[in-house]
């Protein structure tokens, strides 16, 4: 084996497990609001997602053209969203449409407030989620970054907790590390950063903090070049899970020198 | 007979399955959920389940989303 390969081995990271899937890949990514499908593609690909997020919606009759022909659903896996849905009964109803299609169990369960904010209504949603857990999903959370809303979820079963940044679609990042920082302290589920992330340094934050993953979409789908952006996340998400797992130094007030004191 | 296909008002024939409607439509039935009368067809049920006159259809399938 050879050199460099010895130190690529040795530096491997575990597999992210969320229930009983793996993946290698920590970033989910979203397929809506590409400027083309084809944009859409050549993003996914770039960003190396072993996970796609889609959102569930009636046929409409007259189109020919359908998402999944975008998609090959061999190479992702396809993780449908409850979007749109203001209650529980709605997003349970949404949730059991999406596993009969028969292509996937795993549920992004998002029950919303309201539409201006589109924060999480966290009574809806830890109804709906006792339920779903019941039924035997695979439930991937959406919530604000309140930590006890976390680990009152992670108690109902929950597969995994998906903690907001900052607002869907805002871009603004990673706003309460603090709150991030204590729900990891207690989680026993993998915690992704779900929402808010508008460039490569908020995909970092979120993995240097000790995230298991992140589930972005407006950042890459809207950016000026979303191929581009899409490659920035991948290295930005395996740049911050690395300097996670390598144990930063402390912060100092005071320099350090780095080179030894002048002996001549 | 008349049917609500998502929530438009539609001609089938007498005698048609879930799948069958499906096929007249031309929706992937592996793309595809249904829910008859609010309830949802379990997927191995789609070719036996029989429509009737005044059935609500919601035909779902997966779009780009976050």
């Amino acid at each position: 084996m050879l050199v460099a390969d010895r130190i690529e081995k040795k530096i491997e990271d575990k597999k992210l497990k969320i229930g009983k899937y793996e993946f290698t890949s920590r970033l989910f990514v979203g397929t809506g609001k590409y400027p083309s499908m084809k944009i859409m593609t050549e993003a996914l690909e770039t960003s190396g997602t072993e996970v796609v997020t889609v959102a569930v919606r009636r046929v409409k009759i007259s189109e020919s053209e359908s998402l999944l022909d975008y998609i090959d659903t061999k190479k992702y896996k396809i993780l449908p969203n409850t979007a749109g849905c203001y209650s529980a009964d709605e997003a349970i109803r949404v949730a059991r449409l999406a596993r009969e299609t028969g292509m996937s169990d795993m549920i992004k369960l998002e029950v919303l407030g309201d539409e201006k904010t589109l924060l999480p209504d966290p009574i809806e949603t830890l109804k709906a989620t006792t339920v779903l857990v019941k039924e035997g999903f695979t439930v991937l959370v959406y919530t604000s970054d309140d930590p006890i809303v976390a680990k009152k979820l992670e108690d109902a079963g929950a597969t995994c907790v998906m903690p907001a940044g900052a607002p869907i679609g805002s871009g603004q990042g990673i706003l309460n590390k603090n709150n991030i920082r204590i729900i990891l302290e207690s989680a026993k589920v993998p915690i992704i950063i779900d929402a808010g992330v508008g460039t490569a340094s908020d995909v970092t934050m979120a993995m240097e903090l000790g995230c298991e993953g992140v589930l972005l979409n407006t950042g890459i789908a809207l950016a000026k070049n979303p191929v581009r952006m899409a490659k920035a996340m991948k290295l930005a998400c395996e740049s911050g899970r690395l300097a996670f797992l390598s144990g930063r130094i402390p912060k100092r007030l005071y320099a350090k020198a780095s080179s030894p004191e002048k002996d001549f | 007979m008349k049917i609500i296909l998502n929530g438009e008002q539609q001609e089938c024939p007498e005698g048609t399955t879930a799948e069958k409607l499906l096929e007249l439509y031309k929706i992937d039935k592996n793309r595809a959920a249904v829910e008859l009368n609010l309830q949802i067809v379990p997927r191995k049920e789609l070719s036996t389940r029989m429509l009737k006159d005044a059935d609500v259809l919601e035909v779902v399938t997966f779009v780009g989303g976050g």
